[in-house]
């Protein structure tokens, strides 16, 4: 389910069934904008995905916007407790930003794919949204 | 003379303004509400094309996942969707295309995607199953069959339309 009103409506009257939050992580940097403006959108794109394929479990909320010299880390303790008191059992955290990537987010490379071929850039998508997949369906069933 | 000659001339003045302007008001309000009645009409067709999906020959009786992509209006824009089938042949040789949305929520399903369940569609999300021709298995979340696609055979090519609860494709 995706943050829209109609999701949400949805989610009102699914709850017990929706217990992951997934919430992409974008850097904003002032210096190799176009690299920072790469990793947004192709974390998103994997995000869209990923929702597009788990709709009936994960809820994909806005997402975490931060300045690269900011300390996200202290963010993301925020967010999740804030999500774990409404209710997500799962808290995932998607980023490209290698930076910052340990063990709390699930990291994704973004690559420069605006001059690779269209089939070889699917490829990639592809494999990179299986491989989120697999980090959700290892947390559900490790919790089961 | 001349004044009567005038007189009618403003009548025709004021006939002529009158029914402009009362013409022009009805056009304004009429056309909006003709493009509203004409609207889902117009949406219904665009809805309805049919997209290549697949070569017949590569289908067989395993279910395989085609992922072909929709052109989708929205209110502001036209954009792109990508959509999934299940496709295979039944045991008459009849094409079957499955639509992989669960319907409980809809998350996607999958062919064998569940160890203990061979040769049944399975949903990761709530463990939802469904037998091959995509019926529900019960006592799993899922409350009715997958949706069927509406297909056309043309040379060869299968053309996939609309996904339609079962018994309506
Ligand atoms: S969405 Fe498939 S079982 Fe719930």
């Amino acid at each position: 389910m995706k943050w829209t009103a109609k999701d949400v409506d949805m989610y009102e009257q699914t709850k017990e069934y929706v217990d992951t939050a997934l919430i992409p992580c974008i850097p904003i940097g002032g210096t190799n904008m176009k690299a920072f403006a790469e990793m947004s959108e192709h974390v998103s794109l994997i995000a869209n995905e990923v929702e597009r394929q788990f709709k009936g479990r994960v809820m994909l909320f806005p997402p975490l916007t931060y300045f690269v010299h900011e300390q996200v880390q202290s963010r993301v303790r925020e967010w999740t407790n804030m999500f774990k008191t409404f209710g997500f059992q799962h808290i995932c955290f998607l980023t490209s930003h290698a930076d910052v990537s340990d063990e709390t987010f699930i990291y994704i490379p973004s690559l420069p794919l605006e001059h690779v071929d269209e089939s070889y850039k699917q490829k990639i998508v592809r494999q990179q949204v299986e491989q989120v997949m697999d980090a959700l369906v290892t947390k559900w069933t490790l919790k089961n | 003379m001349s004044e009567k000659k005038h007189r009618v001339s403003r009548r025709q003045f004021l006939n002529y303004t009158l029914t402009g302007v009362g013409g022009f008001m009805a056009a304004g309000i009429l056309s909006p509400m003709v493009r509203f009645a004409l609207d889902p009409i117009l949406k219904e067709e665009t809805g309805q094309d049919m997209v290549a999906v697949a070569q017949v020959k590569d289908i067989t009786t395993e279910p395989q996942r085609f992922d072909f992509k929709v052109k989708v209006k929205d209110a502001w824009y036209e954009s792109e969707e990508p959509r999934s089938a299940w496709v295979f042949k039944d045991e008459n040789g009849d094409i079957v295309a499955l639509s992989p949305i669960c319907t409980h929520l809809g998350c996607t399903v999958n062919w064998n995607g569940d160890k203990n369940n061979p040769n049944r569609f399975f949903c990761p999300c709530h463990y939802g199953l469904y037998e091959k021709d995509g019926t529900n298995v019960p006592n799993t979340p899922p409350t009715s069959p997958l949706h069927r696609y509406e297909y056309e055979i043309k040379d060869g090519t299968l053309y996939l339309g609309k996904a339609k609860p079962r018994g309506e494709a």
